[in-house]
């Protein structure tokens, strides 16, 4: 037996101060793992940031084409049929003079022959320039004032990417090209400027980086998303209120229940094997079409709709049943009128995550294939539809980022940031609903 | 006697292997108030929530024997138990207004169970309910105002305007009271009074004073079996039990 010994309340006593120590040390092991959250999360957005902001910057060439009837229309008709059968090669000697008359109206000297001049231009320049033509054919005869792409050496130097060191096993570019370039640059007709093809455009083979773009994969996404939602929301709501409200609670429904916590825990590629399993070597669904990788999403999405619903229907009062089962409602009643739209910002703040998921994943698409090369976008792109073959975000950057040009590498930074993007957007619109329709009682 | 509303002989209610009711017989009169006294967890909340079978929501919940309501078993295989519960409101210890607006709390029933032909029909039907209900002039300029926005006693008289709007023929309140303050009580019970005018009430309550004020009938219950049931005033000064007198008097429960 220990004697109380009358202490001071003025003077903490030894056990008061090593329980207080111990909360103060608690209070730091939590703070330094929240501080290492927040350096982490930092680290990981400026170097996304850094990384990527370039891909949205791309670097222009201005030059005052002379469209050579001589050229590019012999006969003088302006017939459609005649004028697409001069090839990019037809183009080449144009962008060549253009690129002298340049260098000449602005004093530039430069002794390089006019082949490697027109190297500084991006090599999808000429069919570029074609196309113009072909949707301008009135245009034949002017001399137009073009902007091309430059080629991405070019671009890469400009934004410090290419270095006068780093070219010397470069075969693709030389230092004298570099000096054209800064005397280009010098007199404006070198630029870098926001690169909106980047956000809308499609991608671009191996030898042209310059021209990437996400935009084909972001309308496969959409595509994707569409059959997601479709999908998903209206089985996953369905069942969830099935279970929930309806169900017998017996071994059957608890091993439902244990089933669709696991089913979230699956890998997802687990789904893609299954998507290519069933959907396509079953089904013989088309490959890469958005169509079979809105189903493998949706098969992952639904156990998270399916938990988020139930969890919003249960945080419903029971009250509020009660009542409507007082006044003589049905079942099925008090359930659409009354708990459903009480849980409705839950279930849709569910979807939308469950969505965000979808959109943010890659391992499923690359099985069934959803990493289409299309090198157009709509309207005259082939990945129009839900059925025909296309890319996703996600697989558009693993893509990017497993070819060898560097410059390949800024643009799978630069996808990232718009992913991120529309997570970021989808997220928000989430807390935005939730705080908005939440319901008080 | 004639006026019986609800004759109930030999009911049995099991949750799982719990014997929750045991062998309770009762007669409960029309246009008469009816309280059900008893210690907490002695079966009368179970026993009332039997009478318009709510039990049903509750998987684990098996009744046995007859409950008559006019002559007929509500437990019969081909009753709905949605048509009975529109026969047979019920209010709650907590007032649980729907988040809507008050008329919409109140046109709810009305609404499901079509008694309105118009817009007109049911604009009178709220007001009329909400007249009975003692609560029409303090809402009456504020019906597109949320239901859950009112004090708590208010929302317990608009609970009652929703239970009465539906015509229905029994009234069941599970402790109406107990999360009022006495003047909110004091309405509600004022109101009961006025409610047996129409209706067969069957109340249960925590408090023997609320039971002596407003019934005229009181059973009382004690580990899930009727241990006496009679005339209130005989129940609270001549308790033929030995149990009852212990519990009106303060010694259990």
């Amino acid at each position: 037996m220990i004697t109380p010994v009358k202490t001071s309340l003025l003077k903490p006593d030894a056990r008061t101060q090593k329980r207080n120590a111990a909360e103060t040390r608690f209070r730091l092991y939590g703070l330094s793992a929240i501080g290492a959250g927040l350096a982490i999360l930092v680290l990981l957005l400026v170097t996304i940031f850094n990384n990527g902001l370039g891909a949205f910057q791309q670097t222009f060439i201005t030059l005052n084409v002379p469209l050579l009837e001589s050229k590019l229309d012999k006969s003088g008709e302006r017939d459609l049929e005649k004028i697409k059968k001069v090839s990019t090669f037809g183009y080449a000697p144009l962008m060549a003079q253009a690129m002298e008359d340049a260098l000449a109206g602005n004093g530039i000297e430069s002794d390089l022959k006019a082949k490697k001049k027109a190297a500084l231009l991006s090599k999808s320049a000429a069919a570029d320039l074609r196309n113009f033509v072909i949707t301008n054919t009135d245009k034949i005869g002017e001399t137009v004032e073009f902007t091309f792409l430059a080629n991405s050496r070019v671009d890469g130097y400009l934004k410090g990417r290419v270095t006068r060191e780093s070219i010397a096993d470069d075969k693709s570019i030389n230092a004298d090209q570099l000096d054209l370039v800064d005397a280009l640059v010098m007199s404006g007709i070198i630029e870098k400027r926001f690169n909106l093809s980047f956000i809308t455009g499609a991608d671009a083979s191996d030898q042209r980086p310059e021209a990437a773009g996400m935009g084909v994969a972001m309308m496969g996404s959409f595509f994707m998303m569409i059959v997601v939602l479709a999908l998903a929301l209206p089985i996953g709501v369905a069942a969830s209120i099935y279970l929930e409200e309806f169900a017998p609670k017996n071994w059957i429904t608890d091993i439902i229940e244990v089933n669709i916590s696991n089913l979230a825990a699956v890998p997802s590629i687990v789904f893609g094997i299954l998507g290519l399993a069933v959907f396509i070597n079953y089904m013989h669904l088309p490959q890469s079409a958005p169509l079979v990788g809105g189903l493998v999403l949706t098969l992952m999405t639904l156990p998270t709709i399916i938990i988020s619903t139930r969890a919003s229907l249960k945080s419903v009062p029971p009250s509020i049943r009660d009542a409507a089962l007082g006044v003589g409602a049905s079942k099925m009643q008090s359930v659409f009128h009354h708990v459903l739209p009480l849980a409705a910002p839950g279930i849709l703040t569910g979807t939308i995550i469950g969505l965000a998921q979808a959109l943010g994943e890659t391992a499923p698409l690359l099985l069934i294939g959803m990493i289409g090369f299309i090198a157009s976008n709509a309207p005259d792109s082939v990945a129009s539809g839900l059925l025909d073959p296309n890319s996703a975000m996600p697989a558009q950057i693993y893509e990017w980022a497993k070819r060898a040009d560097p410059a390949f590498y800024e643009r799978a930074w630069g996808g990232i940031i718009i992913l991120l993007a529309f997570l970021v957007t989808m997220n928000t619109i989430a807390v935005i609903l939730r705080r908005r329709f939440e319901r008080r009682w | 006697m004639d006026n019986i509303k609800i004759s109930a002989s030999k009911v049995q209610v099991y949750y799982g292997d719990n014997h929750a009711i045991k062998d309770v017989d009762v007669q409960i009169k029309d246009k008469t108030v009816t309280a059900f006294i008893g210690p907490s967890g002695c079966g009368k909340s179970t026993f009332l929530r039997c009478l318009n079978r709510m039990n049903d929501t509750i998987d684990i919940c098996r009744v046995e024997g007859d409950i008559l309501i006019d002559g007929e078993d509500i437990y019969d295989r081909r009753v709905d138990p949605v048509q009975l519960r529109a026969k047979v409101g019920m209010m709650f210890q907590k007032p649980n207004p729907f988040p809507k607006s008050i008329y919409d709390n109140v046109a709810y029933g009305p609404r499901i169970h079509g008694l309105a032909r118009s817009k007109t029909d049911l604009d009178e039907i709220v007001e009329k309910s909400l007249r009975r209900a003692a609560i029409w002039d303090e809402v009456k300029d504020r019906l597109t105002a949320p239901g859950t926005g009112l004090s708590g006693g208010q929302q317990q008289r608009l609970c009652i305007a929703r239970a009465v709007a539906t015509e229905p023929e029994v009234l069941l309140m599970d402790e109406p009271c107990s999360a009022l303050d006495p003047i909110a009580t004091a309405q509600v019970e004022e109101l009961i009074e006025e409610l047996r005018q129409s209706y067969a009430v069957v109340i249960v309550t925590h408090s023997m004073q609320q039971a002596a004020r407003v019934s005229q009938n009181t059973a009382f219950f004690h580990l899930g079996s009727l241990v006496e049931y009679g005339d209130t005033n005989q129940i609270f000064t001549k308790p033929s039990d030995p149990r009852t007198e212990s519990y009106i008097t303060g010694r259990i429960g």
